[in-house]
């Protein structure tokens, strides 16, 4: 019962807070003050004061809309800056597909998951790929929406998630240092070193198209080095995965 | 079982986004106003990535090959060319020699991506339309546009022939070979040809009332700008704002250039001045009217769009322009026809400065010009577009030149 009192304590605490918001939020637009006794009471105007609209009968598409989109990349630098700047890229959709294969990950979409005995999900590298084509910004044409420029939060978090499907791709108990199929693009190279156990300087750079700086490939050797992780699969599986996806994010 | 991050392995994580992502600041214009001891202990290169970003960037070969990769051919450098590149004793050779061979690498049936494929994606996305390489059930008709366009680009012909080529608009391309269909390749919607302008893939994902939207698409895809296209007009100030159009006020449809029986009023002025952009478009969008809903080209007097009035009835002329007006890409440019609306596109020095965006915004991974107003200094936009004029609108070369700019290799 007390909880059920506080619960309705809590709403009416609300409604007020609400209230007062909404004061406050009229007061600001109407840059008056609340009345007081002493202060004779406004007369509501006879008629209905409207700013006078155009009589849009048709669809703009948005075009008229008075604010446009304050975060647009022409509009957080002068141009003559701007122009000078890589600007990070979403890798697109078709592009991340053909460089994952390329590395030797199977993007294709397998059939039933497997992941948990009781739930099924996505956590293959491909069935992430395929099943994430909206959240990775693919176009959509049909609706006139073309690939989009800029990774979204969940883009971001969907490209993590893959990428640390394709390192359980790579990294596994039968090939346990990441070495590159033939067919691929990185044949011959590996991921990681047997002896101290580290970062292979050209696998990575195969892998994120980029060869890793030296500080990046301390980091990176010192990541998979990390004495919490008691596996060493899981160690460089993680590893690779977040390397490279703070690579992938941008084109 | 899926791995777990530890704590120390998220921080290493995390120090490495900061690292790798140092310049991210500086292109949001964000600024970090807290001065945590987080931040304060951060070499000045990384705390400070933001503001060095403009004034300390420096040639990366390696970099520019990625991003060059990437664009180019739908993939990552392989490691013999990333090996090649950093073994290179001279660099911008190298790394030149392998632009002009990414440029010029055929697709096949092993190797599916090539300059041709990323040159359709890109026109896809410019067009905004494509048969595939989508969400949604693809449209086969929309394909033939971007496949168009990135054919002249391969193939180092004009890119003006976008607006005004009067044959051969409706190719394919064969991955497995790496050519696009060279035959007839005449489009089987039997309309006139006039680029991808009557591209009836185009028509039909444009088609709206009055014919607006396509108005709206060739003014933004091919001039790199929203409507209103002109504002050099003398100034007349009405209770809904200014009216700036060079076109004469009564050049258009509405209540003082129609009288009573117009049944749309483009003269309103006592909220917004349609006439700012319809002065334009209304001059325009008649010649793109005779397409119907399809796509389909329709000859004869009757247009084939609505209005959107009570009853939704089919346009008439009067509609858009009083019966005595003619039809112009700009106040004072007469097109009697759409091949005439074509030639004045190509000839319009917004057309080249447009395509020189684009392809600089491409590569330097900017927004869209129109829709995120990544704009390009006059400055800048003269340089790539007097050599894109001198070389016939050759794309391809224009391509090289931005990908081997010294501001493209510079991070």
């Amino acid at each position: 019962m007390r909880k059920v009192f506080t619960y309705f304590k809590s709403l009416a605490g609300l409604g007020l807070v609400t209230s007062l918001g909404l004061l406050g939020a009229v007061s600001c637009s109407n840059e008056t003050l609340p009345p007081d006794d002493n202060t004779p009471t406004m007369t509501p105007p006879t008629e209905v004061m409207t700013a006078p609209q155009p009589t849009l009968a048709f669809e703009h598409d948005g075009t008229l809309a008075p604010v446009g989109n304050v975060f647009a990349d022409g509009t957080t630098l002068p141009d003559s800056q701007s122009q000078r700047l890589h600007y990070c890229g979403k890798i697109h959709f078709q592009n991340l597909g053909t460089i994952l294969s390329r590395r030797g990950v199977n993007i294709a979409k397998s059939g039933t998951q497997a992941c948990s005995p009781t739930n099924a999900f996505d956590c293959t590298a491909g069935n992430l790929y395929t099943n994430g084509n909206l959240i990775l910004g693919q176009a959509n044409y049909p609706a006139r929406s073309s690939e989009s420029d800029r990774s979204t939060t969940g883009g971001i978090v969907r490209m993590q998630d893959i990428l640390i499907g394709a390192a359980e791709e790579l990294i596994t108990t039968g090939n346990p240092n990441g070495t590159f199929g033939a067919a691929t693009d990185c044949a011959g190279a590996k991921l990681f070193n047997d002896t101290p156990v580290a970062c292979n300087p050209d696998g990575f750079a195969c892998f994120v198209g980029v060869p890793l700086t030296a500080a990046q490939l301390q980091l990176c050797s010192q990541m998979v080095n990390d004495s919490q992780n008691t596996d060493p699969l899981v160690a460089k599986r993680l590893t690779l995965a977040a390397v490279a996806a703070t690579i992938y994010l941008c084109d | 079982m899926k791995p777990t991050l530890s704590s120390t392995t998220l921080s290493l994580a995390l120090a490495t986004v900061t690292i790798t992502g140092c310049s991210g600041g500086a292109e949001t214009g964000q600024r970090d106003t807290s001065s945590g001891a987080f931040r304060e202990g951060l070499p000045p290169t990384v705390r400070d990535g933001d503001k060095l970003a403009l004034t300390d960037t420096t040639v990366d070969y390696m970099l520019a090959l990625r991003s060059a990769a990437i664009k180019l051919t739908g993939s990552y450098p392989t490691l013999a060319e990333i090996q090649e590149l950093q073994t290179s004793p001279d660099q911008p050779s190298t790394y030149a020699a392998r632009i002009d061979q990414y440029l010029n690498r055929s697709c096949s049936a092993a190797q599916p991506n090539c300059f041709a494929t990323q040159q359709i994606s890109f026109w896809r996305n410019t067009f905004h339309m494509g048969g595939a390489d989508t969400a949604g059930t693809p449209v086969a008709m929309q394909e033939f546009a971007p496949t168009y366009a990135a054919m002249l680009v391969v193939n180092e012909q004009p890119i003006t022939n976008l607006v005004n080529a009067s044959s051969g608009t409706c190719p394919t391309f064969s991955v497995s070979t790496g050519a696009f269909s060279t035959g007839a390749n005449t489009c089987a919607s039997g309309n006139p040809t006039v680029g991808v302008i009557s591209d009836q893939g185009v028509q039909a994902q444009f088609t709206s009332s009055m014919a607006f939207r396509r108005t709206r698409w060739l003014q933004e895809t091919f001039m790199c700008a929203r409507f209103p296209a002109e504002q050099n007009g003398a100034k007349v100030s009405y209770p809904g704002g200014v009216y700036q159009s060079p076109w004469p006020w009564n050049s258009f449809s509405g209540s003082e250039s129609i009288g009573a029986n117009a049944r749309v009023d483009f003269q309103v002025k006592d909220g917004l001045i349609c006439g700012n952009c319809h002065g334009t478009m209304n001059h325009i969008a008649p010649l793109l009217g005779k397409f119907d809903s399809n796509g389909i080209y329709k000859a004869g007097n009757a247009f084939q769009v609505t209005t959107p009035i009570t009853g939704t009835p089919t346009t008439v002329l009067t509609d858009w322009l009083p019966s005595t007006e003619g039809f112009g890409w700009r106040f004072g440019q007469t097109v009697a026809d759409l091949p005439a609306l074509g030639a004045a596109i190509a000839a319009d020095p917004g057309f080249s400065r447009c395509m020189a965006t684009r392809v600089w915004n491409w590569a330097m991974s900017r927004g869209d010009v129109v829709n995120d107003g990544s704009a390009i200094t006059d400055d800048l936009a003269t340089s790539l577009t007097t050599q894109f004029v001198a070389d016939n609108y050759n794309m391809k070369k224009l391509v090289r030149r931005v990908f081997t700019d010294p501001t493209f290799v510079r991070y």
